[in-house]
């Protein structure tokens, strides 16, 4: 699983920090952290979660092509 | 709403897979270690007491565990508010209290006399246990939210 950069562009874009989004959503900023790294699928609940933060679709944040998965 | 979905009281999703993954890797750990040690004995190879290998196996397994955890960041929930992390403290401190204080009415009296005796020594160790038991709770604790705040921003 490669890296998420469109959760990390999304979220910079939003001018929302790690620990921001972690608190949102429930979790802790770890987990975040290994989101955007890829080293932690996530459950649908909480991409959805996250989507809902970012005003994003799940396509938009977490559908793998060649253009988001490093 | 959005808040606490994924996760429990205490560990978020990430946090609960480790801990069950570490957890059943450790439970065939241990089975596989007593059964060994079972073998051994069968065989004659007594390299510690009957309860004293059963219980290195045991704390060999439980340290693996708290070792794996707390490298994953998963030992310490980051939801725990500083005013909440007090309780179990304060809990095994009145444990340790009531502890001595039942031991104490064990040797003063002549309550269970008959049937084992406890040297003033055996509660220094009790202390000495429970202050090390607290130290690892305590140092796994810091080191583990510690882990949770590594990474980029």
């Amino acid at each position: 699983m490669g890296k998420n950069l469109r959760l990390k562009s999304a979220r910079a874009a939003k001018d929302i920090s790690q620990k921001e989004l972690a608190e949102t959503v429930g979790v802790t900023r770890q987990t975040i952290n290994a989101i955007e790294s890829g080293d932690f699928n996530p459950s649908i609940r909480l991409c959805i979660a996250i989507c809902r933060t970012l005003n994003k679709t799940l396509d938009q944040i977490f559908w793998e092509d060649d253009g988001n998965a490093e | 709403m959005l808040n606490k979905i994924n996760s429990n009281k205490y560990f978020d999703e990430m946090q609960l897979q480790i801990r069950n993954k570490v957890g059943n890797q450790c439970f065939f750990i241990l089975f596989y270690l007593l059964l060994f040690d079972m073998f051994l004995g069968e065989h004659g190879v007594q390299w510690a007491g009957s309860p004293m290998s059963k219980f290195v196996i045991m704390m060999l397994t439980m340290v693996y565990y708290l070792v794996r955890i707390v490298w994953a960041g998963a030992y310490a929930s980051a939801f725990t508010q500083r005013k909440e992390n007090v309780y179990p403290l304060v809990g095994l401190l009145s444990a340790m209290v009531i502890t001595a204080g039942l031991l104490l009415i064990i040797i003063k009296t002549n309550f269970f006399k008959e049937s084992f005796s406890i040297s003033p020594g055996g509660i220094l160790r009790l202390f000495i246990f429970y202050f090390v038991f607290i130290m690892i709770i305590v140092v796994s604790s810091k080191i583990s939210k510690r882990r949770n705040d590594k990474g980029d921003d």
